[in-house]
């Protein structure tokens, strides 16, 4: 709190100028100090500890009680200047000395325990761990300062963050001593900043946690597994703390975090208190391990090795190859692995970078994208082109560059590095490994891979269940494992890169792999494909995808609810992305996910129908080709189709589906534009192709919400919209109309008044049923209008 | 708790000239077919002449499309025909007036099509009259209430409930009336 640092400087600078018969202004003093005791609230800490003894120091001077008042008043000086030391610099209670005189007992006297952890504290820890239930930790945020908390709040998120990633470093062995370290930073940083701002259950947990730290970096313990599982849990818990204070800060309450940090502050406690209890655990970064989990040794084998080492100083990799039980290959291989993991990833220079608003960036962003409108809309412009001379259409094409220069910098801006997503994925397969038993490594390769800021948080999601997938039901454990010859230690690969203008998510495992027997039995009895149906691998390996499909014998609270797949792939859809399957049985499977750059820009192939244009992503375009009259049989009642090599491909008039007007001509002088969605090609028939553009998309808004054929807007050079055709949306509008179609012959064909030989026009086409649904269709929506 | 009757019906009418005083302002008056309209000149963010509106596909008929405006896409609701007056041809007075109307969730900036503008007007509490139960043609969910000023009659329109009912859900049930017939 500044108002604390506040009240140490002005005593500080009373205390300078005070005269020692000035009974006043000494008085007053005396105050000052209670004040900032009382601002300590509850907190026993040194701070509070020492307040409260200047105070009474003071008091002493005051009634004459000490025998001499200069060494008095020289030790005051003393003392505010170790709480300034405390307070304002920050420091570490080891690094300040209060006069003996203050008398302060127990938290001055053990410079290895911090501030807050007074004897009573830890006197109620004691043998029985249990902690102090009389204290409640209570944060305030009635008269909070918003920028000042919110600020906070955004930086512990980070410290947390690089902790947590460093925790996780630390159990791969990598740089211990530099780990730690910066760990321990980590948590004192925001024990400090949660002092200040009197955020007790913050400021406990981050103190315990960094006792603990010290205590890890010191050597009297070692941060692994179990102990490493309690520092996780207190960066969770930190975490949930945050938001509490995020909550409160916005409803402007009180919030009471002693039941939250109970369990974990008793489980810190203790630990700090026996160090002694929990030994150090075996680095699984040691040769021999690597080889057991390698398959080239085993455990007694070493064992039997160590017995017989040729002297003391003999490494494990040495002694295995002298003794003829590891090839000296494996051994070597071994060694650099363990080199590189160890090498330092870090290294590169760090560049200095600023903090902006995410509003500022987006409206900057949005305002280059308008700026390529408007230029495109004058360098596209007919008549300037037309009087361009040659001084002109140089400008034009620089201002072009320059346009495109500013939006591909607008586009980088946005950009993001999925390591944090991969940081988080890494840290529940540590989680999903440690509750299940089974041994899961999980490798990343291009998580320094950027995407755009609006993906980068959209794939979290799906990602996390995919790897769940993968470590659930793809690897199995380690008995199952080495029965089947495979390393004990399953393997899940997350790699990302970039290709062809997209970016590319695939998570592939060495597990069991999909048994495509077991997902069609399994469809069938789920009622969710016709019996007798043939289907390709790729398809029955989609058919994971189907809500409420999964194989799952057990539910775990994890996987196995049949609520996942179908879901990830809606979510990855609506990116405009995709997902693949690929797998061996027994060997493993590879799940890749596609996805667009960037979801603002749109690569589009622009068509002419009926006069107007319209969009076509190219993503979903296959390939394109003249329409001519005779190339298209029509399929009873259910519409058009044409052979494409052998293919049959149905045809879909847009002209006819979008109730436009007719397209003059429609067997000659048409195009089709096959285009693929999942699985399915059709053909989109439009008048001609006008080009492929690169356009950014806007969004319709919550009026057009409803339907599912149009996607967006894409503004033109000519300032006009041309919507984007979904692709999706179109093909289920053709199959429901189909459908209905269909429905009405069969159902009441009288009523319907529709048979083909009334409709058939000279040049024996079908097509007049569907015009019949348009026209009533027009009928439904003029009485609905009336509503 | 219970009223004297006296009590009740000064209780009633403090509530109505309470709300017939909320709805006192300015409002710009325009012109659908035969009759004038108004609308709280705070929800108008600008009025622009008549341009190519891109039509939607398989949308109602009185959502006439969406337009850009400097960048920005944003829908074009036909009045005429949302109120059922029938379309008519565009003439050089016809205008797009864009709103700012609270949509669901955050407000959303839409434009009506207007056969002319006319002013904007501040009509006072006492010239604002309930709209009767029936017999204006429009929905009285739509109506705020009848302004008297001098010898003409406006409807001051609730522009939020107009561009907010019912459209989403007529869209959605564009699929399902088809599909059911």
């Amino acid at each position: 709190m500044p108002e604390r640092e506040k009240l140490i400087e002005t005593i500080a600078a009373d205390l300078v100028m005070v005269d020692i018969d000035d009974l006043p202004a000494l008085s007053n003093i005396h105050e000052q100090f209670l004040t900032l005791k009382k601002t300590l609230g509850d907190d026993v800490s040194l701070v509070a500890c020492a307040a409260q003894a200047c105070a009474d120091l003071v008091e002493k001077i005051v009634l004459n009680d000490v025998p001499d008042k200069q060494e008095a008043l020289t030790a005051l000086n003393e003392s505010i200047t170790a709480l300034q030391g405390l307070v304002v610099d920050d420091r570490q209670p080891e690094e300040v000395s209060f006069p003996k005189i203050l008398n302060l007992t127990g938290p001055a006297s053990s410079p290895t325990r911090s501030e807050a952890s007074p004897d009573d504290r830890s006197a109620a820890v004691g043998e029985d761990g249990e902690a102090a239930d009389d204290e409640r930790y209570v944060m305030s945020f009635e008269d909070a300062d918003n920028t000042l908390l919110a600020d906070f709040i955004n930086e512990a998120r980070e410290h947390l963050a690089s902790a947590e990633q460093m925790l996780m470093d630390l159990e791969t062995g990598e740089d211990y001593d530099n780990s730690i370290n910066a760990i321990f930073r980590s948590f004192h940083t925001i024990k400090g900043a949660a002092g200040f701002l009197d955020l007790n259950p913050i400021l406990v947990v981050a103190h315990e946690s960094e006792t603990l730290l010290d205590l890890g970096r010191k050597g009297t313990i070692k941060i692994e597994s179990r102990i490493a599982d309690i520092c996780f849990d207190a960066i969770d818990v930190l975490r949930q703390l945050m938001d509490s204070a995020e909550e409160g800060l916005s409803s402007r309450s009180t919030y009471d975090g002693t039941e939250l940090i109970a369990s974990i502050l008793t489980t810190l406690r203790y630990l700090v208190s026996h160090p002694d209890e929990s030994p150090p655990e075996v680095s699984s970064d040691r040769v021999g391990d690597r080889l057991i989990d390698m398959g080239a040794v085993t455990q007694e084998k070493i064992d039997q090795a160590l017995k017989k080492k040729a002297s003391p100083d003999e490494r494990l990799g040495e002694t295995l190859v002298k003794q003829k039980l590891v090839p000296a290959k494996q051994v070597a291989r071994v060694l650099r692995d363990q080199q590189r993991s160890r090498k330092d990833t870090g290294g590169s220079a760090v560049k200095e970078k600023v903090k902006i608003d995410t509003d500022r960036l987006d409206r900057l962003v949005d305002t280059i994208g308008e700026l390529v409108i408007a230029e495109s809309m004058v360098g596209q412009d007919e008549e300037i082109l037309a009087k361009a001379s040659h001084k002109v259409t140089r400008n034009i094409g620089h201002l072009n560059k320059i346009t495109r220069e500013l939006q591909e910098m607008g586009m980088a801006m946005r950009l993001v590095p999925v390591k944090a997503t991969f940081q988080k994925l890494a840290r529940a397969v540590r989680d999903l490994t440690r509750k299940s038993g089974k041994k899961i490594n999980l490798e990343i390769f291009g998580e320094d891979t950027e995407v755009d800021r609006s993906i980068v948080e959209l794939i979290g999601d799906p990602l996390i269940h995919m790897i769940r997938n993968a470590c659930d039901h793809g690897i199995g454990d380690p008995e199952e494992r080495s029965r089947a010859g495979k390393p004990e230690t399953g393997t899940v690969t997350l790699r990302a890169y970039h290709k062809g203008g997209n970016i590319y998510f695939d998570i592939e495992d060495d597990g069991r792999g999909l048994n495509k027997d077991k997902l069609y039995a399994k469809a069938l009895e789920r009622g969710l494909i016709d019996p007798g149906r043939e289907m390709t691998e790729k398809e029955i390996f989609n058919l994971v995808f189907l809500p409420g499909f999964s194989t799952a014998k057990k539910i775990t609270n994890v996987s196995g609810r049949g609520v996942g797949m179908d879901v990830v792939r809606k979510n990855v859809e609506a990116l405009r992305g995709s997902l693949d399957i690929d797998s061996t049985l027994g060997a493993g499977t590879r799940f890749s996910m596609k996805l667009p750059l960037t979801l603002a820009i749109i690569d589009g192939m622009l068509v002419e129908i009926a006069g107007e244009r319209y969009i076509i992503p190219t993503l979903s375009v296959v390939e394109s080709l003249l329409l001519t009259g005779d190339m298209i049989s029509t399929v009873n009642e259910r519409g058009e189709i044409i052979n494409l090599r052998g293919e049959l491909l149905p045809l879909i008039r847009i002209n006819r589906l979008f109730g436009l007007k007719h397209d003059g001509n429609e067997d000659t002088d048409t195009t089709v534009v096959v285009v693929e969605e999942g699985n399915r090609k059709v053909g989109l028939v439009i008048k001609r192709l006008l080009g492929q553009r690169q356009t950014v998309i806007k969004s319709l808004g919550p009026t057009f919400a409803g339907q599912k054929w149009i996607s967006g807007g894409a503004i033109l050079s000519n300032g006009q919209i041309g919507l984007i055709i979904d692709i999706g949306g179109v093909i289920a509008l053709s199959e429901d109309l189909r459908d209905e179609i269909y429905r009405r012959q069969v159902v009441s064909p009288a009523v319907a008044g529709v048979s083909d030989s009334e409709n058939k026009d000279e040049d024996d086409t079908v097509h007049t049923v569907e015009e019949e649904v348009e026209i009533e269709g027009r009928q439904i929506r003029a009485t609905e209008a009336k509503v | 708790m219970s009223m004297t009757i006296a009590e009740k019906v000064t209780a009633e009418a403090t509530v109505e000239t309470k709300t017939t005083a909320a709805k006192a302002g300015k409002y710009l008056t325009f012109r659908l077919a035969a009759e004038e309209y108004g609308l709280e000149i705070l929800k108008v963010r600008e009025i622009i002449g008549m341009m190519e509106i891109t039509g939607v596909p398989k949308t109602p008929d009185h959502v006439r499309g969406v337009i850009n405006l400097r960048g920005k896409v944003i829908p074009v609701i036909d009045l005429r025909t949302k109120f059922g007056m029938g379309s008519a041809e565009n003439t050089d007075e016809t205008c797009i007036v864009v709103v700012e109307a609270a949509g669901q969730g955050d407000s959303l900036m839409m434009g009506v099509l207007v056969d002319a503008v006319s002013e904007v007007l501040d009509i006072q509490a006492d010239q604002i009259e309930e709209a009767p139960a029936f017999g204006t043609g429009v929905d009285t969910r739509f109506i705020l209430g009848i302004g008297k000023v001098q010898q003409d009659v406006k409807l001051l329109l609730d522009i939020d409930e107009v561009l907010s009912s019912g459209d989403q859900q007529v869209l959605e049930s564009i699929g399902t009336a088809e599909a059911a017939g």
